[in-house]
């Protein structure tokens, strides 16, 4: 068995131990889920590090759903490359962390697991925005804990960073960070030298 | 006796000290601090960076992944609680909010009388905590410095004539810019990292940062050191450089969550126990509106409490606090989508909070309360916490309390975490009467990681003996952190941990060959 192998295995297993989510995946027989029908977008400048181009525009249109509307003022998502930023994030984190992402993006899109839950065969990235809000509502309340945790679990990647963006602060009246190098010439007294207490480079 | 970082190995290595010690945050340095005063050579490693307030960024954006577990993104395994646990040479101190509390003495009673708990007395560690509230310069804040945003609950405790009182906080100078979360900026929080890490490093102390602990090395009868995995600090992936330390005495320090899954990873578990009763003071919060300028992110994050709920008989009891709200933070832990959250964003600088920690562990009809820590398959911590009936009734009343308090310290509106809104006391029991407790239902917030190896007396039903912080398996093995308690603590844990590893140290110099 491959590392990929069981790794994949245990995500699924992971996101799909509850009820009805596990039969719907039962009758998908064990294979990897597919992506079809996905609207591509463009993709960010200097590529993708975790994401696969299928994912990165299931994300994208996620977070265009879930971060604010654009409008003046107030910057979208896709402006911003929240999903673009996620992937990034992504690259620091463990196999499994990966792994378990990509798959619950490839739930979310999966017309068939969506045709399993009675909703929809449309890939997420092809409803319409309205039919995309109704369906993150749908796994936000579900009764299915396995929806709220992909809703949940999504949802707060993108808005948290959304929000922790600078050219979203203007949105929401954050100011931003003081001036680190003015505020630390006010304290100077207090602040603690590290430098004796490195290790050399060797050699050196 | 420097402090290393993984840029600083660059072929894997063997070395030998008197005592390793693994994580470097409230367990570990303290306990360091107390063994190199004794002439002690003492090695600690650390998974998480070397990082300094010269380097602190004050954006959430870089500071969380930099400074938290699994780059900010640590959550229980069906996402329903996010885990905000630090990583960085000085661990959880770093990121932590300052509030300061010594144990409570009741909470030490129950351990005693439900849990075999034959450690020391509360009497004990008071001489502990006078000389660590010292050196850590523990202050009470005054009425004069509360924020706006700590103040409105401070309101709405006097308007319903509710317990309160203001907190103390280990600081030394502090400008109250708000970014205790973030790392200080001005060495003003007297976290470990600018104390008991530097005081141990004067003392003799070898720190290795960015050195993650596979496992522990055993011959059958005693733990005879650990391997470590080097991380390169750039990308925070394992290189090929392993760090082995050799130790006639080992101290694990890594912190609730950690510190199990590394005994788990080693396959230290004689009882099966490892990683069960794991605690989280799972904590909520109200957010109220106000048509005056609140700044919620500005200045320190806490500077009240209220003990009003805290003994609520048979159900689960909680700790009123204030609580910060900042753009990132906001973003994860509100749940609409982009209309209503942004609504609810737009309203920031307007905004006031009041937070519950839940106090967990107190369930006298369930054996395995709170949380359990496994391994996922490629031997990562794993955790997961069911909700049981006392949690989301716990959860109900916290949320009922915490609305009611905002409206009371004058807020037009408030909401719950949900989110369900009210604009009177009076709509709050009618908003709330249909609302669900179930996992992603509500935004539940983990800053507190306590248990998973619960000290105790008996070896079938604990891990660790809580007369010495010994584990049960080796006598030469310890565990000196948080991971130890066998209930929450029930306020914020750091002083709890300072003093019992203070205490402790004098059975881990014990153990050390004469």
């Amino acid at each position: 068995m491959t590392p990929n192998a069981s790794t994949s295995r245990f995500s699924r297993r992971t996101l799909l131990r509850s009820g009805l989510a596990g039969v719907a995946f039962a009758a998908l027989g064990g294979g990897a889920i597919a992506l079809r029908g996905t609207r591509l977008r463009a993709l960010p400048a200097g590529g993708l590090k975790v994401l696969s181009p299928q994912e990165y525009a299931v994300l994208a249109a996620i977070a265009d759903r879930v971060c604010p509307q654009p409008r003046p003022g107030v910057p979208g998502a896709s402006a911003l490359d929240i999903a673009g930023i996620a992937d990034g994030l992504f690259a620091r984190a463990s196999d499994e962390a990966k792994e378990g992402v990509k798959t619950a993006l490839r739930i979310f899109e999966n017309g068939l697991t969506g045709a399993l839950f009675f909703e929809r065969i449309t890939p997420f990235t092809a409803l319409s925005p309205e039919d995309q809000d109704r369906t993150l509502e749908a796994f936000r309340h579900s009764k299915v804990a396995i929806r709220r945790t992909l809703y949940r679990a999504l949802s707060s990647v993108v808005a948290s960073l959304y929000y922790g963006h600078p050219d979203a602060w203007p949105s929401v009246g954050y100011p931003g960070p003081p001036d680190k190098l003015a505020l630390r010439a006010a304290y100077p007294e207090q602040i603690v030298d590290f430098g004796p207490l490195r290790a050399r480079p060797q050699g050196g | 006796m420097p402090i290393f970082t993984g840029n600083d190995i660059t072929s894997s290595r063997t070395v030998s000290c008197d005592v390793c010690i693994v994580g470097s945050g409230a367990g570990g340095a303290v306990l360091a601090e107390r063994l190199t005063a004794r002439g002690k050579h003492v090695v600690i490693l650390e998974e998480g960076g070397f990082h300094t307030s010269e380097g602190f960024s004050l954006e959430e954006r870089t500071a969380t992944p930099m400074l938290y577990q699994e780059q900010g993104g640590r959550q229980t395994a069906d996402a329903s609680m996010m885990i905000t646990q630090g990583r960085a040479v000085g661990g959880s101190t770093v990121v932590n909010w300052t509030t300061c509390f010594r144990t409570p003495e009741r909470v030490m009673e129950y351990w005693a009388e439900h849990h075999g708990f034959e450690g020391p007395s509360h009497a004990t560690l008071v001489p502990h905590w006078e000389r660590l509230e010292t050196r850590l310069n523990v202050t009470k804040m005054r009425l004069d410095q509360v924020n706006k945003n700590n103040m409105k609950t401070w309101e709405g405790l006097e308007t319903l004539g509710w317990h309160k009182d203001l907190l103390s906080r280990n600081l030394r100078g502090c400008a109250h810019t708000g970014f205790c979360g973030l790392g200080c900026p001005l060495d003003a929080k007297q976290s470990m990292l600018v104390t008991m890490i530097p005081d141990a490093v004067r003392g003799g102390a070898d720190v290795y940062a960015n050195a993650w602990v596979e496992h522990v090395v055993s011959d059958g009868r005693r733990a005879t050191g650990v391997v470590a995995r080097i991380r390169d600090p750039q990308t925070d992936r394992v290189t090929s450089h392993s760090l082995t330390v050799n130790a006639p005495v080992i101290a694990l320090a890594a912190g609730g969550i950690n510190t199990p899954a590394l005994l788990l990873r080693s396959d230290i578990n004689p009882n099966g126990r490892t990683g069960f009763r794991t605690f989280f003071h799972p904590a909520i919060a109200a957010t109220g509106v106000h048509s005056e300028r609140i700044e919620p992110f500005l200045g320190s994050p806490q500077y009240v409490y209220s003990d009003e709920f805290v003994d609520r008989g048979d159900k689960m009891g909680f700790l009123i606090e204030g609580v910060p709200a900042t753009p990132m933070l906001f973003g994860a832990f509100a749940s609409p989508l982009g209309r209503e959250r942004q609504a609810q964003a737009e309203l920031l600088p307007h905004l006031s909070l009041s937070g519950a920690l839940l106090h967990d562990g107190f369930d006298p009809n369930h054996a395995d309360d709170g949380a359990v820590v496994t391994l996922s398959p490629q031997r990562n911590p794993k955790v997961d916490y069911p909700f049981t009936p006392r949690l989301k009734e716990g959860l109900a009343a916290a949320t009922n309390a915490l609305m009611r308090l905002q409206l009371a310290g004058g807020a037009s509106q408030v909401w719950s975490t949900h989110p369900r809104y009210a604009r009177s006391i009076d709509e709050v029991d009618r908003v709330l009467a249909d609302a669900p407790y179930e996992p992603c239902t509500l935004s539940i917030f983990v800053a507190h990681v306590m248990g998973g190896c619960p000290m105790g007396k008996d070896p079938a039903t604990s891990v660790v003996d809580s007369r010495t912080l010994r584990h049960h398996a080796f006598d030469n093995l310890f565990v000196v952190d948080g991971s130890v308690y066998p209930t929450s603590v029930t306020v914020n844990p750091q002083m709890s941990i300072y003093a019992l590893a203070s205490w402790a140290s004098d059975h881990v110099f014990g153990a050390l060959p004469s």
